[in-house]
């Protein structure tokens, strides 16, 4: 069953000068158990659909889709506080910067109690019921694997490392025993070491408690190693998506070929094959396809948007794809278009 | 946190050093010989004038004079004021206290007005209620303290006479001063109008209230809700609604928090401004208070007197700015280990 199914996904932002488009037609399904991964630079979108599926944009975002479903509900019929409190029941985000995620003021015992899903249990004491919550947060913390809970929950956030907050923010994700996982480059400011850590653990979650990840990210390479799918963004749209080990090795878009040859470290290439220029800003998109600026391969036909084009399990968007024999492109840009 | 009290202490007297510096060098910062200072008219007989210049050790250096100068003040001997001959210590404390009455009463109904105007403003960032709170609170600001207090004696006192014109209670009662606050002295009275001057005690703060806890309140508003806009775009603030909170317990469980130690820093930095409005509010309403005081002796040039009000009022200032500032750092566990601040 599919657990997130979210079709032509839109998220625009109010300003004075008019709707700005943030992500456009955005698609992303993830079934049950699975470790999705977005990969895109920084501006491109990932993080706001993360936010946007639990509802976490603030009111001058304006999101809308065609389907926009979990676990079976549609989002979209729901209020705001009614999607964010669905969702915070039913899946758990955590970020980049994890101690500033941390309320500064408060240990981290509380604030892991304050994650614990609501019970009503009149028969206990107060004291039992406190102590239960007790016994309750420190297995939380003993399974990302913090060993000495006591010093960890009466300490506060600035006294610990970033990495024992992820870890921190992981179990606090875990304890409502959501079914979905979103982690917004929850790494990126840690050690080499820590990253191995963080990544063990989720996917030791994955596998045990089949927990759905959707794995955020800035380099394809931190999502290679892990993800089942992947997709691409980028400038707000999906341009690539399919499994990951097909997309890393035979990259169909430009802009994957570019960042799979950086995954793949192939020395004579690498140097050559950084894409020029950078990413254009929302209010200044090119014409036609946005990647083509920038894109070695463009041709006249580029300056029309392409549509998103499906080859058995995978999607790219472009009109001059790497890695396709001619019969294919012909049949996939005639017939399944879509 | 031990080592910061220690460095708030250390500076706390070397303020009160300085302060002390200051006040003392008034007699002689005065045009004249201190004796002058003393006696601008030159009506004090020679006797008296001896004995001045033994109170004030005047024949002797400077550093003497200052020794002399703080060892009267701790003995309490600080001298008699030239206008009413009363000694200055006892003056001083009842003007003194009954400035502190007005002053934590108009604090008070600043806090309890600003800080939830402040909070629903914060909360509704943006809607009408929210913009007429932030141009009243505007228009509060930017009114001058004795026109408003002036307004309110002309409506509230002489037009619709619902309160008193001037002083803090009703001249038929006497009530023995105790413990120089008010209330209490009248609790203790054993009289058997207690609840009429009880009652009338009540309609002669309410004026002055209401004229000096529009600055603080207005300042409380925009502070509070200028800091709870900022406090929730924090990121912890973002978690919280993730986790699944309603917006009121992410407000009472993180965002209310996190505001307490700059609540508590900006209500020390509010007491100048309080006194200082006091004071002018006091000589309107003609409170007896230490403002109403200090304009009397400035007006009538009685040093000793000016150099109480002086010292007792800054000390005062410093004293609850450095409290709010240790209580602030406690509660902040991130300044709480910190020996700098």
């Amino acid at each position: 069953m599919n657990l997130l199914d979210i079709r032509n996904l839109t998220i625009e932002l109010e300003t004075p000068q008019g709707l700005i488009t943030a992500v456009e037609r955005f698609s992303l399904v993830v079934q049950d158990g699975e470790v999705r991964g977005i990969v895109g630079e920084s501006g491109s979108g990932k993080s706001l659909v993360g936010r946007a599926i639990m509802g976490l944009l603030s009111s001058k975002w304006r999101v809308r889709a065609d389907r926009f479903f979990f676990a079976g509900q549609d989002l979209q019929q729901m209020g705001v506080d009614e999607h964010r409190r669905f969702m915070g029941q039913e899946a758990a985000m955590i970020f980049q910067q994890p101690s500033s995620y941390l309320d500064p003021i408060a240990k981290i015992g509380e604030q892991l109690i304050e994650a614990l899903p609501e019970q009503r249990s009149f028969s206990l004491s107060f004291w039992r019921r406190s102590r239960e919550r007790v016994e309750k947060v420190s297995a939380l913390l003993h399974k990302v694997g913090i060993r000495d809970h006591t010093r960890i929950m009466n300490s506060y956030p600035h006294e610990l490392s970033e990495g024992l907050c992820q870890k921190i923010m992981i179990a606090m994700a875990i304890a409502n025993e959501p079914r979905l996982l979103i982690a917004d480059e929850p790494t990126s400011t840690m050690e080499a070491t820590t990253k191995i850590q963080i990544y063990k653990l989720m996917a030791k979650m994955n596998q045990l408690r089949k927990l759905s990840v959707v794995h955020i990210s800035n380099e394809l390479e931190t999502a290679a190693n892990w993800t089942d799918r992947v997709t691409i963004m980028y400038c707000g749209q999906a341009v690539e998506a399919g499994p990951t080990e097909q997309v890393v090795n035979q990259p169909l878009h430009p802009y994957t070929h570019a960042l799979a040859t950086l995954v793949k470290r192939d020395p004579e290439r690498q140097m050559l094959n950084v894409m020029p220029g950078t990413m254009p800003t929302l209010q200044h998109l090119p014409t036609g396809c946005r990647l083509g600026p920038r894109c070695p391969r463009a041709h006249k036909d580029c300056i029309e948007m392409p549509r998103s084009r499906y080859l058995r399990n995978r999607s790219y968007r472009c009109h001059a794809p790497f890695n396709l024999e001619e019969k294919h492109a012909n049949a996939a840009a005639s017939g399944q278009t879509h | 946190m031990w080592r910061y009290f220690i460095r708030k202490f250390n500076l706390l007297v070397i303020t009160i050093f300085l302060l002390s510096l200051l006040s003392f060098s008034l007699l002689h910062l005065m045009p004249g010989l201190p004796l002058d200072a003393l006696n601008p008219d030159g009506s004090l007989s020679l006797a008296e004038q001896r004995r001045l210049v033994e109170h004030y050790a005047l024949e002797q250096g400077f550093w003497q004079q200052y020794a002399q100068y703080i060892s009267n003040i701790f003995n309490g001997n600080w001298g008699t004021s030239r206008i009413d001959q009363i000694p200055i210590f006892d003056q001083m404390v009842s003007s003194f206290m009954s400035t502190l009455q007005l002053a934590v009463s108009a604090m008070a109904l600043a806090m309890f007005i600003g800080v939830p105007l402040g909070i629903i403003s914060a909360y509704y960032h943006g809607s009408w209620f929210d913009r007429t709170v932030t141009s009243m609170s505007l228009i509060g600001q930017s009114i001058p303290v004795f026109w408003w207090a002036l307004m309110l004696i002309l409506l509230l006192a002489l037009g619709l006479q619902w309160f008193p014109l001037s002083g803090r209670i009703g001249l038929l009662y006497d009530i023995p001063e105790v413990s120089h606050i008010l209330l209490i002295d009248i609790a203790l009275a054993d009289d058997e109008y207690q609840r009429a001057a009880l009652w009338s005690a009540v309609r002669h703060i309410i004026l002055p209230t209401l004229a000096i806890s529009v600055i603080p309140m207005t300042a409380l508003i925009q502070i509070t809700r200028a800091s709870l806009i900022d406090i929730s775009e924090k990121n912890y603030i973002q978690a919280a609604r993730a986790k699944g909170l309603s917006r009121y317990q992410v407000l009472w469980r993180h965002a209310l928090p996190n505001y307490f130690s700059s609540f508590i820093r900006h209500v020390g930095a509010l007491t100048n401004p309080l006194l200082t409005t006091t004071m002018v509010v006091e000589y309107i309403f003609d409170w007896p208070g230490a403002g109403r005081w200090l304009i009397h002796s400035l007006v009538a040039q009685d040093v000793p007197a000016i150099q109480a009000c002086m010292l007792t009022i800054s000390v005062f200032v410093i004293c609850i700015s450095i409290i709010t500032d240790l209580l602030a750092a406690w509660s902040n566990p991130k300044e709480r280990n910190q020996s700098h601040g």
